[in-house]
């Protein structure tokens, strides 16, 4: 069986699979919807003791840890590549042009051109 | 050889319907006038370049090519469709009538249709002339026709400074671009005594006559390797190729959202298939060596350039907070795995490269489309503005949804089965560190579209919305854009076998492309 049949097949049984899941989940799901991960996150203390208070939500603290994570990375490709100026922008894609320049000049008389 | 009026209709049809639409606004000011105009011409332009697509693929089984005026090439311009150029043609021209059937919703209530109509018109007839035409400089023609009317689409609203502003600097590259790829054309001629695209590619492997041609001047070898740096620079920047990609993200949300879906989805392909045409059809791996290795380079920088544009936008797509800029994002990534996979020089690389093009296409078009109608609802393109919105529109979110799972990957959307033969390809040239970075793109990319599916269904509303009632009218290109990536995808075998596989070998070797025009002119010679 070739890798796009099989995946196609995979595909299929997945799906019947995601169906199946859905249908008991529907039989067993409770009418109202759920707060969990919309509440904030208070190191295991009570809401309650701090419901008036500015916090994190659960949701975003995902995201918070993500981006520290990515800090450096952010800094350079956002703060020093992305900078919105054109000027910035027209040294990078002139580095491009100049390297394929002498890379193609280079690969030509090497090659008796 | 064959020739056929229909190959060289479509650019001229579409060119005079843009000029004749503002004549109309003399006497009807009625939108629906437009709104049918506009839906009709498309609709031809989809008739035609469908029959162009099965003249090549199943009655003449090669190129088609029509002379203009009757000038037999290298002497007149000539259009010469291919497999390629048909399979860019149908992909575009179908795109654009969708987007067409949209743009009647889209522009209900808002003032300068007629101009819209004009310029989208303009686009889609520079879109089509690029990929059918055979003559290098007819493509500068076609490209410049392009742009204008990109640049008129991307400041549609005059009043936004961000749409200006976006659009200054898109005109003032694209400018400098199309004229650097003019400075090509001028060592193309200079050197090879022709600009007839047949002709360069036979002269570039060491063919000598051409009915009408002259013989070749000076050194070919070198004059190849400079307009290949000049053409090639032009097109990553069509293309949005990193580090040719700054214009775009700024660009494309600042347009109309019908136009980024076509920017996104169609224009930057544009650029992708000049790449092809000129690494495989114009110069080749079977071109005289000097040739070739410049070719081989130029190949080589272009895969790290791929590789570069998936990493850099996939990891910039989770910090964005508009939802049109992510997309944009998404859009230079999916563009480097393309480019990766075009520039193997394999039969595989070129088959996965031309499936994801389509696929990518397809999904970017319906991710713009169905997020135009949450814009709309939420009058905001901050993902955090839209929060819960989904949820009034559950047929524009089922859209939303089957766009992202095709777009990173996940079966039976036609998204999985590209990035499958990416993939594949990938492992079979043992470029490991390629399919790593397909992998490290999507896994990337996964948690923007995370961030956007959250907000946009899973979220509490920010405010309390009425009752919004989804609309045939846009639901119709929607569902049929869905339904197309479904299809795609479960077709795959059948898809990469009949319709890709006779693409990857005409461009592997083009002397059949060769031969067609020279035959045409060969007959008037006589």
């Amino acid at each position: 069986m070739d890798v796009i049949t099989a995946s196609i097949l995979a595909s299929i049984s997945m799906l019947i699979t995601a169906l199946i899941i859905y249908l008991i989940y529907l039989s067993v799901r409770s009418s109202g919807g759920s707060e969990t991960g919309l509440e904030p996150y208070l190191c295991g203390e009570s809401a309650n003791d701090f419901k008036d208070g500015i916090s994190v939500g659960g949701d975003n603290l995902f995201w918070g840890s993500t981006l520290a994570t990515l800090r450096r990375l952010y800094e350079v490709l956002r703060d020093e590549v992305h900078t919105g100026v054109l000027n910035d922008w027209l040294t990078y894609m002139g580095i491009w042009f100049s390297i394929a320049t002498i890379a193609l000049f280079i690969a030509t008389t090497a090659s008796g051109g | 050889m064959f020739t056929n009026i229909t190959v060289g209709l479509v650019p001229p049809l579409l060119i005079a319907s843009a000029f004749l639409l503002p004549i109309f606004t003399l006497a009807i000011k009625r939108k629906s006038f437009y709104d049918v105009y506009a839906l009709l011409t498309s609709g031809i332009a989809l008739v035609i370049t469908a029959y162009n697509y099965y003249l090549v693929t199943y009655v003449v089984k090669g190129p088609i090519v029509y002379k203009f005026g009757g000038w037999p090439p290298p002497v007149g311009i000539v259009y010469e469709v291919d497999a390629l150029s048909a399979y860019f043609g149908l992909m575009i021209s179908a795109i654009m009538f969708l987007v067409s059937i949209y743009s009647i919703w889209y522009l209900r209530g808002r003032g300068g249709y007629e101009w819209y109509y004009t310029l989208l018109l303009g686009l889609e007839a520079g879109m089509i002339g690029c990929v059918y035409t055979g003559d290098a400089f007819n493509l500068f023609v076609m490209i410049e026709v392009l742009s204008v009317a990109a640049y008129g689409l991307v400041v549609f609203y005059r009043t936004s400074h961000e749409a200006v502003e976006a659009g200054m600097k898109y005109s003032l590259i694209g400018a400098t671009a199309t004229t650097i790829y003019f400075i090509a054309l001028v060592f193309i001629y200079g050197s090879f005594g022709t600009l007839n695209m047949a002709d360069i590619a036979l002269k570039s492997r060491g063919g000598s006559y051409f009915p009408f041609s002259g013989s070749v001047v000076g050194n070919i070898h070198l004059a190849t390797a400079i307009a290949l740096a000049l053409s090639m620079w032009t097109f990553t920047f069509k293309a949005a190729v990193v580090p040719n990609h700054f214009w775009l993200p700024d660009a494309h949300p600042a347009a109309p959202t019908p136009i980024s879906a076509v920017l996104s989805g169609l224009v930057v392909k544009v650029g992708v298939y000049s790449i092809i045409r000129f690494t495989y059809t114009l110069f080749g791996m079977d071109s005289l060596s000097p040739i070739a290795n410049s070719v081989n380079v130029i190949m080589k920088l272009l895969m790290l350039l791929g590789a570069l544009s998936a990493l850099t936008a996939s990891a910039l797509m989770i910090v964005q907070r508009d939802i049109k800029r992510l997309i944009a994002y998404s859009t230079i990534m999916h563009v480097g795995l393309i480019v990766m996979g075009a520039s193997l020089g394999t039969s595989i690389g070129i088959e996965a490269a031309l499936y994801h093009a389509l696929n990518h296409a397809i999904g970017k078009a319906l991710l713009f489309l169905s997020a135009g109608v949450l814009i709309n609802v939420a009058m905001s393109r901050d993902i955090d503005a839209i929060s819960g919105v989904g949820r009034y529109l559950p047929l524009t979110t089922f859209t939303l949804i089957a766009a992202i799972l095709s777009l990173e990957g996940l079966p039976p959307f036609a998204g999985f089965f590209s990035k499958l033969l990416l993939y594949q390809a990938f492992i079979d040239s043992g470029l490991i560190v390629l399919a790593m970075v397909l992998i490290i793109s999507s896994a990337f990319a996964l948690l923007a579209y995370i961030k956007l599916l959250y907000g946009v269904y899973f979220k509490l509303p920010i405010k309390e919305l009425k009752k919004v009632k989804e609309e045939a009218i846009y639901l119709i290109p929607l569902l049929t854009l869905t339904a197309l990536l479904v299809i795609l995808g479960v077709t795959a075998p059948a898809f990469v076998s009949q319709v890709l596989k006779p693409i990857s070998q005409e461009l592997l070797n083009p002397m059949n492309y060769i031969k067609a025009a020279e035959e045409v002119a060969r007959v008037i010679s006589r």
